[in-house]
């Protein structure tokens, strides 16, 4: 009943029968006949009437590193997984911006991305040579919780990148005329942040949860004039405190030998001291959220409101921050989500919508975001809260939690299906100090959640906070009448501007 | 320290020829393409290394093939496929695939092609044909005038979502309407509008779902975690009944050449000036596309990035700018965009694009550059092909073609990238690239303009 257009040659194990004679075969279009629909089956066609019934499960063993420790204390994470011919690594910095209260976030993020930009032995022209020769990806970052140096390529140059990465971490050079450069695209950007309506809508609402000073809500604080006084000191004096190998995880997996590999990681960091005096991290502080749970930011002429709606969830680290994950896919974190589907489809107020979850400890955030049409905002806000309210007061029914911890469970083997994904996984482990068996036991962890679990975990909705970026011309008067208390102000960077008082226009 | 074993399929293979590294590759399963009977052309690449696959399928169908006086009506068609089917009630689709563990579900409509997309466990490999299968085949019955109007809302939403609610959002299509003349499939925008789709019936959309959703006009790749003699059992089973019926005949079309430059003015309300540059250049997989797609990353890639380095770092005349080749069956276009920064204006942001592009025509890329380039543009697109969903987005790219095997068209994907030499992207620059023939959209800041922006100067034909 077939034909293959192209026979290659194969070692497909029951290929035979699908491949036939190579006979180039596509059948001529007819030309311009209006015809039927493409569908004119005869025959039984019932089975059409049903979907069909999944093959059986398909044994499914999360990774599990091989974990040891170099005399210094580094931590080395390795897993052996071997048919795709590609090596990914991470190496972490416990200690991102949020072990810094009292430097500006950007501080560590630009130390982070300076690192790659030449090493005590190697110009930046140097660095991107190698990358460019032997094809892999050499990529710094810095975010709250640590800072990141990671490699994805071939296993034929994973040694190289490996080196490269231990001489960027161990030995940055974090030239001035560069940190010059950086600070200028820095400012230059800062013109244009007022036209990125989801980031500042962000930076307004973990203000609004969290409190202004915390961490994580700095860490979207404008940088203008942080970046603007930083010098290569500060630079050289985040990168002291923050590089120790007690600190230090490196998480390998893919084509590799795990025995092979640990000689070599001895090679390149084992001369990595630890510095006993080094001040420990700060905890990460409570939050200290702000009264208002309505923020409005004035985006005058806009068609299109941009809404977050979200609030603080439980740690990473936490028991319920399972549950919270289910709860989170039960607020828009689903393409089936009830929420979702009821304001596209039903109230036609949007076209896309998303939902995220930052895991972190100390707090995870959770957002709604959609762009909203201009007169639906309100109701909007009425459908989003009242969605939250049967979350956290009846829970979700049986076929919603099914189908979000099916999800979760049934979506892992996807999340680990690449070597990049294997070494995220481990990074959160290592990052955030979680049990080793964290990744090994998660899908048994979602089944065992149950309704009661996450309406205990789903926030109430008056612990929910919502800034919307519109044109307040239109939008204010309707949503003082949503009731919701008195709504804030700010201006683009974050700023309180005034508080109007609720009630009607 | 590494070792080599058994390689995937695909993957390693386009790895070794960028590599160098041919372990395994000449041992590595391959893809095979099956056309069925009515047309309908599959492709199944086994790969056992996790248990899921990647699923895609395309129509040949864009909105480029919209009928005259329709602009929209193919948007609005694939967002009626994936609401309901017969045998699907409203919003089942997402539902079915959520509780699968699907992920990466999603679906668009380019200027060329309609394509689903979607990775699932293993074991649920049957679930997606069957809802694709419902929609090629059984599309109309639910289909009714109440359903339209609320998916006409929905892509109208969308139209703002993406253009209108954008600071300066319509650069892009005012610069289509200028560099592909009326009657091209691309004048009217990938994303027109619902305007003229208002009182649109269902039998009119099941008109055109008739005449153009055919399966010798559709795609399905495979790769992952199956058997290929089962697969296609399923394939066969769900798809193989269809009658290729009739069809009516896209539009073709090629890139448009144009007489000289154009330059409009847009005002905005945005915070800084910005400039877009245009150009007309060849086709998908036509001689030059590759090396455009070399060039804007010699211009703005993360690796090289002449143009960065000349206006954000040297002149700090730029908070940021972009490159890329859009490339497209019926004739591309290369889209330079730069924004300024405070204090400095459209004009000056071409003058400094244009001193970088008269080097690049003037004299060849040195090898530093030019390896920058291949590498920056190949790394992450191989290194995803870890992933299945992007191996069978790339297996269904291969398999519109004609002649090659799929796994040579893939091959021969990374391989036209390396083997590039310098000279051969400085001489496609300057016939590709030429200063007198393009179309320039300088956005001025305006506090009382639409957001969104509108025209309010047009000069025609710059010598």
């Amino acid at each position: 009943v077939t034909r293959a257009r192209a026979l290659v040659g194969l070692a497909l194990a029951a290929g035979a029968a699908v491949a036939c004679a190579a006979a180039p075969a596509r059948p001529a279009e007819p030309g311009a006949q209006p015809g039927p629909a493409a569908a004119a089956p005869a025959g039984d066609e019932s089975f059409r009437a049903r979907p069909p019934a999944p093959e059986p499960r398909r044994p499914f063993v999360p990774p599990v590193p091989r974990v040891s420790r170099l005399a210094n204390g580094m931590e080395l994470m390795v897993v052996e997984r071997h048919g795709g011919g590609v090596v990914a690594a991470e190496l972490l910095l416990r200690g991102g911006s949020a072990a810094f209260p009292d430097e500006p976030a950007v501080a560590v993020a630009i130390m982070a991305r300076l690192s790659r930009a030449g090493t005590t032995t190697r110009s930046e022209r140097d660095i991107l040579d190698t990358m460019n020769q032997r094809f892999f990806e050499l990529e710094t970052s810095a975010g709250e919780a640590w800072v990141s140096y990671r490699v994805r390529g071939l296993a034929g140059s994973f040694d190289t990148a490996l080196e490269l990465m231990s001489d960027v971490a161990l030995h940055p050079e974090l030239p001035a005329p560069i940190l010059d450069i950086e600070r200028q695209r820095y400012l230059a950007l800062v013109a244009h942040e007022a036209e990125d309506t989801g980031f500042i809508a962000r930076r307004s609402l973990y203000a609004s949860l969290l409190g202004a000073g915390h961490p994580y809500a700095r860490a979207l604080a404008p940088v203008g004039p942080a970046v603007a006084r930083l010098t290569r000191d500060d630079l050289l004096r985040v990168w002291r405190e923050l590089a120790d190998p007690a600190d230090a995880t490196l998480i390998v997996a893919g084509e590799v030998d795990a025995a092979a590999l640990a000689p070599r990681v001895e090679a390149l960091f084992g001369a990595w001291k630890h510095d006993p005096s080094r001040p420990a991290h700060p905890p990460v502080p409570p939050a200290a959220p702000s009264p208002a749970r309505l923020v409005v930011i004035d985006r005058p002429g806009a068609p299109q409101a941009t809404v977050l709606f979200g609030a603080a969830l439980p740690p990473i680290d936490a028991p319920a921050y399972v549950a919270a994950l289910v709860a989170r896919q039960l607020l828009g974190g689903m393409r089936s989500s009830a929420i979702d589907t009821e304001l596209r489809d039903q109230l036609g107020a949007l076209w896309g919508a998303g939902s995220r979850l930052v895991a972190r400890r100390g707090a995870s955030i959770h957002t709604w975001e959609g762009s909203v049409a201009r007169d639906k905002v309100p109701a909007a806000l009425a459908a989003l809260a009242a969605r939250a309210r049967e979350l956290h007061e009846r829970g979700p029914s049986p076929s919603e939690l099914a189908t979000a911890k099916a999800l979760l469970v049934r979506g892992l083997p996807r999340r680990l299906e690449t070597a990049g994904g294997v070494v995220s996984a481990f990074s959160e482990v290592a990052g955030y100090g979680l049990p080793l068996d964290a990744v090994d036991t998660f899908q048994a962890r979602v089944e065992a959640i149950t309704a009661g679990d996450v309406r205990a975990a789903a926030p109430a909705p008056e612990a929910m906070k919502a800034v919307v970026v519109g044109d307040l011309g239109v939008l204010l008067g309707p949503l003082r009448a949503l009731g919701w208390g008195p709504i804030e102000e700010h201006d683009a960077q974050g700023a309180l501007k005034r508080t109007i008082g609720a009630g009607g226009p | 320290m590494a070792r080599g074993r058994r390689a995937a399929a695909g993957v390693l293979a386009l790895l070794a020829v960028l590599g160098g590294d041919a372990r395994g590759a000449g041992r590595a399963p391959a893809a095979t393409e099956v056309v069925l009977p009515n047309g309908m052309t599959v492709v199944l690449a086994p790969d056992h290394t996790a248990p899921v696959v990647g699923l895609e399928l395309r129509y040949l169908v864009g909105s480029g093939d919209d009928p005259p006086g329709r602009p929209g009506l193919s948007v609005l068609t694939q967002r009626l496929m994936v609401r309901a089917t017969t045998h699907l009630a409203e919003g089942e689709y997402d539902r079915r695939l959520d509780a699968a563990g699907g992920y990466d579900s999603e679906w668009h409509t380019g200027f060329d092609r309609t394509v689903f997309r979607v990775t699932v466990p293993a074991e649920e490999l049957a679930l997606p044909l069957w809802l694709w299968s419902d929609q090629m085949g059984f599309f109309a019955d639910r289909l009714d005038a109440a359903l339209v109007r609320q998916q006409l809302a929905v892509a109208r939403n969308e139209r703002v979502q993406r253009i209108d609610n954008i600071p300066a959002g319509r650069v892009g299509e005012l610069a289509r309407a200028h560099l592909y003349p009326p009657g091209h499939p691309y004048h009217a925008g990938e994303l027109p509008g619902t305007a003229a789709l208002e009182g649109i019936s269902p039998d009119e959309v099941r008109a055109f779902f008739d005449s153009h959703y055919r399966p010798q006009r559709a795609v399905l790749a495979l790769s992952g975690d199956f058997d290929p003699t089962h697969a296609l059992d399923i394939v066969t089973r769900y798809f193989g009944t269809f009658h290729a019926g009739g069809a009516v005949r896209l539009a073709e079309a090629g890139p448009p050449l144009l007489a000289g430059e154009t330059r409009l003015r847009v005002a905005a309300r945005v915070e800084m000036a910005s400039v877009l540059v245009a150009w007309s250049t060849p086709a998908y997989r036509r001689p030059g596309d590759a090396e455009l797609d070399l060039i804007a990353e010699l211009l703005a890639g993360r690796r090289v990035g002449w143009l960065r380095l000349k206006l954000v770092d040297e002149m700090k005349i730029a908070a940021s700018v972009s490159a890329r080749q859009v490339s497209l069956q019926r004739g591309s276009e290369f889209v330079i965009h730069a924004s300024a920064t405070p204090g400095h204006t459209a004009d000056e942001l071409v003058r400094a694009i244009d001193q970088v592009l008269a080097r690049l025509q003037a004299r060849p890329p040195e090898r530093f550059s030019t390896m920058g380039a291949i590498a920056g543009y190949l790394i992450d697109k191989v290194f995803d092909l870890e992933q299945s969903r992007v191996r069978a987005d790339r297996y269904a790219d291969c398999g519109e073609g004609e002649g090659a095997t799929v796994d040579d068209c893939a091959r021969a994907w990374v391989s036209q990238y390396v083997r590039l030499p310098p000279e051969q992207l400085s001489r496609v620059a300057a016939e590709q690239l030429p200063l007198g023939r393009r179309v320039v959209v300088e956005v001025i800041p305006s506090a009382t303009a639409p957001l969104a922006g509108e025209l309010v100067d047009t000069q025609a034909g710059i010598e």
